[in-house]
């Protein structure tokens, strides 16, 4: 996919999230509508000019707007940086990409279901072994020395109420 | 007047109150170093512990947990790109560029010595403006805090870097995020689609952890190394060099500190917009503007002079009129009235001396948290180095368990990984998360004062109240600079360039 794709793509779900706003707003009463109803529709047309714009330029200029135009602002910068971040990847980065949203939501999921200090547990002994950057042993020392920190700072010290998570009814049912 | 700065100093200087403040500062080191954790974070889970001392030795406790926060909030910023809060975002800009350029000692130093010097002379102006301070506050209403916060998001002019209409769309919807939940003003439930979690809105901290710390982290896995690969990039620099960078720009401490102790001052306005104007006031008034953002070390003096001063300026309006000017203060409140003082004018003439010893607070607790700081720099300076497969598993823990602890509710960690992905693709698209931020620390405040300005003053309150309508022109002005300078530069560049052409022709 080229990044202007990318860009359109991104774009039009920000014009989708600002008509949104304004369908909402819409059934709200004048005053709680007063400052949302008119900055979606700010919102839209910043948008549309920035579609026009990135669609009438060149991919290297991806970077400007008609704004950076008038200012000069910081165009050469960014083009440039545009550039070198861009050139060199390899075309799998989507891949990593999707491997780094997994492993984010990987651990969201894991709290959701065991709670925070256990999720903490399997995720960073998970994450050290399956990386194998240390040896097993190496990283079940450090999983369980970093694990018992969290425990200490949010439970003991911060006196944080503990999350048991989705699976704690069926712990419960067969304990 | 010189008796209550004496009695202030002498009811500090007993072994209770410093072993109070050497814990505090401690601690707040560590709280404020945690994502999602703050300044309010550390003064509430002090509160329990304050009952039944001695008034100077329980505000040590308190301010200095409260002052160390906010150097600890600099140092993730400055190491990882990751504020702690909002706060520290304005550090992100220059700071971590200087850590990736293996500055990162340097920044951390004139982060430490710009706090210490801010929350000096912040100190010490605080105590020379007590009597004049009072009239300036009452004259303010809210149209003129409206058009202060129309200020703070007209700064974001400055901080589009490459795409003004992307980040002006940016911030956008970070207003309108800031509006999901219960609307204040008329108790309408907004964006919240029936959800009951959605009723109490974003929280402010849970976002800022997704947005810059989750994301980060995303971004190091994908890297696969450390921040700083030290075979690449070796760490050039020294704790004095930003020791003496701080001294060296002295001017624009001065400066910063006093923005930082006057926004400190009006109630509401909060450290985030502070140190957000010091930046984009350090960057207007530089020599070098096309520096900042790529690790200029002007970026990290001025925002941390600013927030240092800032903590004396929020003093004021709870001090004289048990007004808090944020959250920490209205803690702070709630301590008074555990100490039985009560807040308000009396306490600029009968308690007086309480008041110095809370300036004192300040000054000792600052210069305490930057020889800390100072000493465990080169130490700090190492973390970045560590490889990505120790910090992304580390890193993510501590951030999803610390939105978990912000509110105590399991919906904020799925509201961090939202915001995680939101700020990965805006950082990869180039939708500023900066802009984004200011938006939402700034919306509130905007929906809030317009609604009582139009109520009190009617429709044309611009045009009707003369501090409003300045405040109006100077918006307009500080909006339109940056669009002057770039069109004076290029046509200097052009007169120079025409000059070159007809010395050259001349010379033909």
């Amino acid at each position: 996919m080229s990044r202007r794709t990318q860009e359109n793509i991104i774009a039009l779900a920000l014009l989708g999230i600002f008509i949104g706003v304004i369908v909402m707003s819409l059934g709200y009463g004048p005053r709680a509508r007063m400052i949302p109803l008119p900055l979606a529709t700010l919102g839209i047309i910043l948008i549309v000019i920035q579609l026009i714009w990135q669609n009438l330029r060149s991919t290297d200029e991806l970077q400007m707007d008609m704004l950076s135009m008038l200012t000069r602002q910081a165009e050469g910068a960014s083009a440039a940086s545009q550039r070198s971040e861009e050139g060199g990847k390899p075309n799998s980065t989507w891949r990593r990409e999707v491997m780094a949203l997994a492993i984010v939501a990987a651990l969201v999921a894991l709290i959701l279901l065991m709670g925070p200090i256990p999720a903490v547990f399997v995720f960073a002994g998970g994450y050290f072994v399956l990386s194998r950057h240390y040896s097993w042993f190496a990283g079940l020392v450090y999983t369980i020395a970093f694990t018992l920190a969290i425990y200490l700072l949010f439970v003991v010290a911060l006196e944080v109420q503990l999350y048991y998570g989705l699976l704690e009814p069926l712990v419960e049912r067969y304990r | 007047m010189l008796e209550a700065i004496v009695s202030g100093l002498a009811a500090l200087l007993t072994p209770q109150a410093l072993l109070f403040m050497l814990i505090g500062v401690v601690y707040g080191l560590i709280i404020g170093i945690l994502p999602g954790l703050g300044g309010v974070v550390a003064m509430a889970l002090l509160l329990p512990f304050t009952y039944g001392f001695e008034p100077a030795a329980t505000l040590a406790l308190l301010l200095g947990a409260h002052i160390a926060t906010v150097w600890g909030d600099s140092v993730t910023s400055i190491l990882f790109s990751v504020p702690g809060s909002a706060k520290g975002l304005s550090l992100c800009f220059d700071g971590y560029p200087m850590t990736k350029q293996g500055q990162a000692t340097r920044a951390l130093a004139a982060s430490a010595t710009g706090a210490l010097l801010g929350g000096v002379i912040g100190a010490v102006f605080l105590a020379l403006s007590i009597p004049l301070i009072r009239p300036v506050i009452l004259a303010l209403g809210p149209s003129e805090y409206l058009m202060m916060a129309l200020w703070g998001l007209t700064i974001i002019a400055t901080f589009s870097e490459g795409s003004l209409i992307k980040g002006l769309a940016a911030s956008a919807l970070g207003v309108l995020v800031a509006f999901i939940g219960m609307d204040v003003v008329t108790a309408t439930p907004r964006f919240t689609f029936g959800s009951e979690f959605l009723m109490d809105g974003i929280s402010f901290p849970v976002a800022m952890i997704g947005l810059f710390a989750v994301a980060e982290m995303m971004k190091l896995y994908l890297k696969g190394t450390a921040i700083v690969d030290r075979s690449l990039i070796t760490e050039v620099s020294t704790v004095w060099q930003g020791i003496r960078d701080a001294f060296h720009h002295w001017w624009l401490v001065v400066r910063s500190s006093l923005l930082g102790l006057w926004i400190g001052v009006l109630p509401g306005v909060g450290a985030s917009v502070a140190g957000l104007a010091a930046y984009a006031q350090a960057m207007q008034t530089s020599r070098n503007p096309e520096k900042f953002g790529k690790g200029a070390v002007e970026g990290v003096i001025a925002p941390d002079a600013t927030m240092g001063a800032n903590e004396g300026g929020g003093l004021m309006p709870t001090l004289a009129f048990g007004i808090p000017g944020g959250e920490s203060m209205a803690l702070l409140l709630v301590a008074f009235i555990g100490l039985g003082v009560v807040p308000g004018p009396d306490m600029l003439t009968k308690n007086l001396s309480l008041v110095f010893s809370m300036v004192w607070i300040i000054v000792l607790a600052n210069i305490l948290v930057t020889l800390i700081g100072l000493a465990i720099c080169p130490y700090l300076a190492r973390l970045p180095t560590l490889h990505a497969n120790l910090m992304v598993p580390v890193v993510l823990s501590v951030c999803f368990v610390g939105a978990f602890a912000t509110r105590g509710h399991i919906e904020d960690v799925v509201v961090a990984f939202v915001f995680g992905v939101l700020g990965y693709l805006m950082d990869k698209y180039h939708y500023s998360r900066a802009n984004f931020v200011i938006g939402m620390v700034l919306a509130t405040m905007i929906e809030r004062n317009l609604h009582i300005s139009l109520t009190l003053h009617g429709e044309f309150f611009i045009f009707t109240r003369p501090l409003t309508l300045i405040l109006f022109i100077l918006v307009i002005v500080t909006t339109a600079l940056p669009f002057v300078r770039s069109w004076h530069r290029k046509r200097s560049a052009a007169a120079r360039a025409g000059a070159t052409v007809g010395t050259a022709g001349g010379g033909t």
